[in-house]
């Protein structure tokens, strides 16, 4: 068999090493043997038994469970899976599977009811406890598939000292298996005695009665006929005694070999009036046969033996020993197992919980202590890797904590900063609040120097009158020839501002006379508009009096068909009249017939002499037919003429009920037309109003462009006056300029000696000019301060938003830091 | 069945009273007819003979009323606008044929009248006397007066009737 073992041949079929193969083998081998051990038990015990019956039980017994185990190993065996393709693998398996649990079942029923049990419970009990070895086993081989997969995954996980372990746990749990089945054969096996012993007991009643049989035959005594009939002692020595009873009473030696009890039960039979009957001890040391001879004697035959009892008290030993041992093993193993199985989980929890202390309490050297080492060497990797992550983290944390106070440093620098930059924004503000005074004093150093200028100009003045004067008439002149010039100024302004007075009145008068014009097509609109809707109420009356005429003639046609229907229902009457006269008629003619018969009847019975006379009177007869003939023809005319006339009145009818609905109509459309009469002559009157309205309109139009016309004039005419006006103006213009000329040249006299103060004017210019100068550059001076301030505003706000920066930053740092520690933390909570 | 039975007058002619029952038209000698008057009220009587149709009152005398259609076996007569009651008067005995309608009165010759058929006569009906055949029209049934009058009779007596009804 070669070593390499298909693992993808069925789920469960474990690839195992050819030492392990042999172990199995011996161990496939041993596991029929609690079978043939108790079946071997029952020989020994039941050595007395028939042979046949043995066999039986042999079969019955072992070969099922035997058949059972055989078919696990071909089925299940870890030996040779690879000979087995998968699905007739499946099928073996089920066939293995139903053979272990029925078969041994089935076979020990049918021996049980044939041979061998004579209860259908004591049957049952054999059933469970044979199936019981049965499922044990196979519950073996489960359990050992099982551990085999612990094995290779613990071999997986640690690849170094799983081959070395060796299987024990397997051998444990055969042992654990065999030791019950072993009870349970056991518990069969103090069945079987049990029933021996009933059999026993059987043959030995049948041997008391068939010596109390054989003394009832016998004469004398019940010690003599005892004697006579039990030749010697020395078959079943000690065992048969027969007993004498009532007369008699019991023997001493008789006594001294029966129980008891057996005496007691005899008696107490007796005494309930039975003479004849069986008694079996519950002990099972005897059995007996009470009965009454043919002189009213009673005496009982006894037949005991402590053989079986024997036999019984050894199987129960037997059932004790197991018990004991399997209590010992079983009790031993299963404590083991769970004391292992203990140990691993409580590694895998710790492991679980975060504990990866090493603390290696493995006491087994099986697949369960090999994965328990697993587990530790798995901790201790575990562990050291955590070792190695906490430290990081430490160091993570050391280096966090270091950026940290360098953030720290930063947020205080910058703040710093920004109330540096806040105290010289501050220092700024007071130097530019001073200079802001400094400058105020300029300006009134200023208006001084001015003050004093002015002195001096004054003090220049008084020093001057001619020059004043000469001022004077320079300014008299300039200020005549200035009014002159704003007159001229004004007067043209006049002529410009008439203009375009006129201009505006120009296009005043247009503007009015498009309205005028757009006021003569809505007049003419309006006109058109009215005499429409005259027509409108003409045409509308028009139809009206249409109207008026129209159901005047449908209601001289309804009194034409009314005096028809009236004329056609006289005549109607006037036919039925004619019926009437008729029906006389025929009556009067209907009698002249019947006369003329009567009277030809007669003239025929008078003979010869009635021969003219019935002449005469046919005649009369042939007149009345006619006249009946003509009566009946006018009577089918009337007839027709009635139904003519109905038909007519029918007809005439239905026409006055059309005439009656064209009547109505005809009044709707009279009623409608009159509406429509009454809304045109309103909507004329109102155009009427419209026309009257814009005819008023157009007359004040008419009158505000004739206004216009006069304004136009009226400015025009103001035009030509102002022109002359102007020329006027000119001349007068003219001589205030050489006025003025003549007033220059005195004034330019004067000028030269005002030239004077001029220059001590200009100095103190000077002066004031210097002091413009301090005051401009302390203006530029507070600018600058201004703009400094301006700066440092900006400054100050980047410094506060520096600040805030900062602070973000920190308060990352500050999170970072809590990161680490928790990182820490985590990694603190596993103990090593 | 012999004409002289019949009152024929120079020997050579006879009158004959026409009228209608059943679309047929019969006849009976002049002679035997007193008159004839418009159909009117009919006066049923009480336990009278299923041929006496009743009595009218003819100007104060009452005339029982035979209905000639069921004297000949045609049903009833039809009471019609032109129905008559023919007044016979034989040997003192007055009585009335309802008939649908009189026609009129003939006078033939008696060579003219021809005798019934002897097959008709045999199977036991012969009210019918006459027969005469006219051009053009329905022929005339001459009936015999004597057997109307005993068929009256007849019917008038209970037993008899029963034997004339079974005959």
């Amino acid at each position: 068999m070669s070593a390499p073992v298909n693992e993808d041949l069925a789920p469960g079929i474990l690839a195992v090493d050819p030492s392990e193969r042999r172990r199995n083998r011996i161990l496939d081998l041993l596991s029929p043997l609690p079978v043939a051990v108790v079946t071997a038990s029952g020989l020994a015990l039941l050595f007395s038994a028939d042979v046949v019956e043995l066999a039986l039980m042999v079969l019955g017994y072992a070969l099922p469970p035997a058949i059972g185990c055989l078919t696990v190993h071909r089925t299940l065996d870890l030996r040779r899976p690879h000979t087995i393709p998968g699905r007739v693998h499946r099928m073996v398996l089920t066939a293995g599977f139903a053979s272990i649990v029925l078969v041994p079942g089935l076979l020990s029923l049918v021996g049980s009811e044939g041979w061998l049990a004579p209860s259908v419970l004591r049957s049952l009990a054999l059933c469970a406890v044979v199936n019981a070895t049965a499922i044990a086993q196979v519950c073996f081989y489960r359990a050992r598939r099982r551990l085999g997969r612990m094995r290779r995954e613990a071999a997986s996980d640690s690849s170094s000292s799983g081959d070395e372990r060796r299987p024990r746990m397997a051998s444990r749990l055969q042992l654990a298996i065999v030791l019950p089945a072993a009870m349970g054969m056991l518990v069969v096996l103090d069945v079987v005695g049990h029933l021996a012993l009933r059999d026993v007991g059987s043959e030995r009643l049948a041997l008391a009665e068939a010596v109390a049989e054989a003394m009832g035959r016998a004469e004398g005594s019940v010690t003599e006929r005892a004697e006579a009939v039990l030749p010697s002692e020395a078959f079943l020595p000690g065992v048969v005694v027969a007993l004498p009873l009532a007369a008699e009473g019991l023997g001493e030696a008789a006594v001294d070999r029966v129980p008891a009890a057996f005496v007691h039960a005899v008696d107490a039979a007796l005494a309930g009036g039975e003479t004849t009957g069986e008694i079996r001890l519950r002990d099972g040391s005897g059995v007996g046969r009470f009965a009454t001879d043919a002189e009213g004697r009673a005496f009982a035959v006894f037949v005991g033996g402590d053989h079986p009892t024997s036999a019984m008290a050894s199987g129960i030993w037997l059932v004790l020993v197991a018990g004991v041992l399997f209590l010992l093993f079983g009790g031993r193993v299963g404590a083991d197992l769970d004391r292992s199985i203990d140990n691993v989980r409580a590694h895998a929890d710790r492991l679980a919980s975060g504990d990866l202390r090493s603390e290696s309490v493995s006491v087994m050297d099986d697949e369960l202590g090999a994965l328990e080492a697993a587990l530790v060497r798995a901790g201790e990797n575990f562990r050291s890797t955590l070792g190695a992550a906490r430290s990081a983290a430490e160091s993570v944390e050391a280096i966090i904590a270091e950026l940290d106070a360098a953030v720290g440093g930063i947020v205080e620098a910058s703040s710093a900063q920004a109330h540096q930059v806040d105290e010289v924004h501050a220092l700024v503000r007071s130097i530019s609040e001073r200079v802001g005074e400094a400058r105020g004093s300029a300006s009134n150093l200023t208006t001084a120097i001015d003050a004093s200028s002015n002195s001096v100009l004054e003090l220049g003045a008084g020093g001057d009158e001619l020059n004043e004067t000469a001022s004077v008439l320079t300014a008299k002149v300039d200020a005549v020839s200035d009014s002159l010039e704003q007159m001229v100024r004004s007067v043209k302004e006049v002529g410009a501002t008439t203009d375009r007075l006129a201009d505006a009145s120009e296009e005043t008068s247009s503007s009015m006379e498009e309205m005028a014009s757009a006021m003569r097509a809505v007049d003419t609109a309006a006109e058109t508009t009215a005499s429409l809707s005259r027509d409108v109420v003409e045409k509308a009356e028009l139809g009206q009096a249409k109207v008026v005429q129209t159901i005047a003639g449908m209601e001289a046609i309804r009194d034409a068909t009314d005096a028809a229907e009236r004329v056609i229902r006289g005549l109607g009457a006037r036919t039925n009249e004619i019926g009437g006269i008729l029906d006389v008629i025929e009556d009067v003619a209907d009698e002249t017939n019947l006369l003329a018969l009567n009277a030809a009847i007669i003239a025929a019975q008078a003979g010869e002499q009635g021969k003219a006379f019935s002449v005469v009177a046919d005649e009369i007869k042939e007149l009345a037919d006619r006249v009946l003939a003509s009566t009946k023809e006018i009577g089918g005319l009337i007839r027709a003429v009635q139904e003519e006339s109905e038909n007519a009145i029918g007809a005439i009818e239905a026409g006055s009920a059309s005439v009656m609905g064209g009547v109505d109509l005809s009044a709707e459309a009279g009623k409608t037309l009159e509406e429509i009469t009454e809304a045109s002559r309103e909507a004329g009157n109102r155009i009427s109003e419209i026309v009257n309205s814009v005819r008023e309109q157009t007359r004040a139009a008419s009158h505000v462009v004739a206004l216009m016309e006069k304004v136009r004039e009226s400015a025009d005419q103001i035009g030509e006056a102002s022109n002359e006006q102007d020329r006027g103006n000119e001349i007068v213009y003219r001589s205030a300029l050489t006025m003025r000329e003549v007033a220059q040249q005195v004034r330019r006299t004067t000028e030269d000696q005002a030239a004077g103060f001029g220059r001590i004017r200009e100095n103190v210019r000077g002066v004031r000019g210097g002091v413009e100068q301090i005051t401009g550059s302390l203006g530029d001076q507070a600018e600058a301060c201004e703009r400094v301030t301006a700066v440092l505003d900006g400054v100050a706000d980047g410094s506060r938003s520096n600040e805030e920066a900062a602070r973000r930053v920190s308060e990352a740092m500050q999170a970072l830091v809590d990161r680490a520690h928790e990182l820490r933390g985590n990694v603190e909570r596993f103990r090593c | 069945m012999s004409s002289a039975a019949l009152h024929v007058h120079d020997g050579s002619t006879v009158n004959l009273a026409c009228f209608e029952v059943k679309e047929q038209i019969y006849a009976l000698e002049v002679a035997a007819v007193r008159e004839i008057v418009r159909i009117q009220e009919i006066t049923p009587l009480p336990n009278a003979p299923a041929l006496i149709e009743g009595v009218i009152d003819l100007r104060g005398a009452v005339v029982p009323v035979i209905d000639l259609a069921k004297l000949l076996g045609r049903g009833t007569a039809d009471a019609g606008m032109l129905a008559r009651i023919v007044v016979l008067e034989t040997d003192g005995l007055v009585l009335g044929l309802q008939v649908d309608a009189a026609t009129d009165v003939l006078t033939i010759d008696a060579a003219r009248l021809e005798d019934v058929p002897e097959l008709a006569a045999q199977a036991g009906y012969d009210a019918v006397r006459h027969v005469v055949r006219r051009a053009g029209e329905s022929p005339v049934m001459v009936l015999s007066l004597e057997t109307l009058i005993e068929s009256v009779y007849r019917s008038a007596l209970p037993s008899q009737a029963d034997q004339g009804e079974l005959r």
